[in-house]
């Protein structure tokens, strides 16, 4: 199965003066970084179409102004738009004509800007409010740090502290209250699922950091760009003994990528060219649960997004405690049925194979469990 | 002293701060030893005399090519009285915020967390309370938003 990675713009500047190289993979792409790095001269550089400048890209690269954008938005189709600290890009009209736009047109928008995002949070709350997905989403893995030698330019992600190592994790924060909190809590010891969610999993976190001493919090990290500064700051940067899982996109991700379903035509078709798929929703946690919808149609382990959901327990316990039904089970494509640990068959070898390593229910622990239990009861 | 702002925007708030320097900028500006300091430890230039800029990558340069964020110090600098939109400003400007602040009355507008130096002093201007060091400044930057913007 490709890397996310691989599905992208690549964006090359050639110049005497001035180099750079960088892709851009979904709809909203944040960059910023220390003053004097470049990042207006690369403004500016697109903006001269100048014959002395070499640019490649696979889309037209066009500049918006402050007193212009919204007709830029409504009028540009298949095309990177850049906004260089333009004051519009915090305004709420901003976010609703992105949310409108971007798709419809096939547009891609690089912001360049330090804000906070507020207008795109408060617009989704609306979202959150009616469980849809009409606006659009940044993902964590879409802000950058620009950086420069002096004349070559590139991006660097945004710094993410990474598990290494599960086996010593005392608690799992689960932002999902649904089907991929029933998930954790039922392989994992010391799971706790957030009690609202994307916009307070910061909340539940700081009642927790103090009582644990390492920390993995499972944050969808597909739609968690526009808080991520705000968790950052007040956790990452004061606590050492908090984790994210890497490469998380969301819970149906994580089993689109499973044993269960990589090997699916479909879900490998899509997954090896998302700039095409998942770009056509305005977040791709939103395409993830419909992908795996479409691929477990009319299979043993379906797999629907809902607002009432019921994890199938093809996920949660072995093929060989199934209780389908013999006709059933027949037909079923999983490949580890014979696997007698189900969470091993579905992850061993797989993006996600650091989670085996999580202290399991079924497994003997060496923990002190009574301050956890306390601090959990009391949560 | 440093006083933070981080409500809307208002009238005295220069927000385009690009824009507002390049239409602005005077050329005795450029003799100021602090304007002088910033446009080398910032932008890695050198005044040489008036506005001739000498940058390590472009050559001779006029102030409308410097960085937004040293063109924002310098308004800071220069332009007292008005209040200069420090979003503008990566995190590697801050020091000199700081620095500013020690030497006269500032007043910013701030739309992000900005990363200041682990011990300073602010007041931010909405609640009036004055913050000690940069963890200080980080949960009242936050209680602000969620208090007053529901955020």
């Amino acid at each position: 199965m490709k890397n996310l990675s691989t599905s992208s713009i690549d964006i090359s500047v050639k110049s005497k003066v001035f180099n750079f190289r960088g892709s851009i993979s979904r709809r909203i792409t944040v960059i910023r970084g220390d003053s004097a790095t470049g990042k207006t001269s690369l403004v500016n550089v697109i903006k001269s179409h100048s014959p002395a400048i070499q640019i490649e890209s696979s889309m037209p690269l066009i500049v918006a102004a402050n007193d212009t954008w919204k007709s830029t938005i409504h009028f540009y189709t298949d095309s990177i738009i850049f906004f260089d600290d333009l004051s519009c890009t915090e305004s709420k009209e901003f976010a609703e004509v992105c949310s409108e736009y971007l798709i419809k047109n096939n547009l891609y928008i690089v912001i360049i800007g330090r804000q906070s995002f507020d207008n795109f949070i408060l617009l989704a709350e609306e979202d959150r409010n009616l469980h849809s997905y009409t606006k659009v989403a940044l993902s964590v893995s879409e802000i950058y740090d620009f950086k420069t030698n002096g004349v070559d330019h590139w991006l660097e992600p945004a710094k993410i502290p990474v598990i290494d190592d599960c086996s010593d994790v005392d608690c799992v924060l689960v932002e999902d209250r649904g089907k991929g909190g029933d998930f954790f809590e039922n392989y994992f010891q010391n799971v706790v699922k957030s009690s609202q969610g994307k916009s307070q999993i910061m909340e539940d976190v700081l009642k927790l950091v103090n009582n644990h001493s390492k920390i993995l919090v499972m944050i969808d990290l597909a739609a968690y760009g526009f808080h991520w500064e705000k968790f950052y700051k007040n956790v990452l940067f004061k606590y050492s003994n908090v984790f994210i899982l890497p490469k998380r996109e969301c819970f149906e991700q994580m089993l689109i990528y499973s044993n269960m379903l990589n090997n699916n035509l479909i879900v490998k078709e899509e997954t090896g060219n998302l700039l095409k798929y998942a770009n056509t929703f305005n977040s791709w946690e939103n395409y993830f649960e419909t992908l795996i919808d479409r691929v477990t149609y009319k299979r043993p382990y379906r797999c629907v997004h809902s607002r009432h959901p019921i994890l199938s327990d093809c996920y949660l316990v072995n093929c060989s405690e199934c209780t389908i039904g013999t006709r059933i089970t027949e037909k079923c494509d999983f490949c580890y049925k014979d696997s007698t640990d189900k969470l091993d068959a579905l992850f061993r070898d797989t993006e996600f194979e650091c989670i085996l390593d999580l202290p399991r229910k079924d497994k003997l622990a060496n923990l002190d469990t009574t301050k956890q239990t306390e601090s959990l009861n009391s949560f | 002293m440093l006083n933070i702002m981080l409500g809307d925007f208002n009238d005295k708030c220069i927000i385009n701060v690009k824009e507002h320097f390049n239409l602005f900028k005077e050329t005795e500006w450029f003799s100021d030893p602090f304007v002088r300091k910033v446009i080398k430890e910032v932008d890695k230039s050198e005044v040489i005399a008036g506005e001739y800029i000498q940058s390590p990558v472009f050559g001779g340069i006029t102030p409308e090519r410097l960085s937004s964020g040293v063109k924002a110090l310098i308004l800071m600098k220069m332009e007292p009285d008005l209040i200069v939109y420090a979003t503008r400003c990566g995190d590697n400007c801050s020091p000199f915020i700081v620095e500013l602040a020690e030497q006269q009355e500032l007043t910013i507008m701030l739309h992000h967390c900005m990363t200041f130096p682990e011990e300073f002093t602010a007041r931010i201007v909405e609640t009036g309370k004055e913050v000690h060091n940069y963890e200080e400044f980080i949960d009242e930057f936050y209680r602000y938003k969620r208090e007053v913007k529901g955020i």
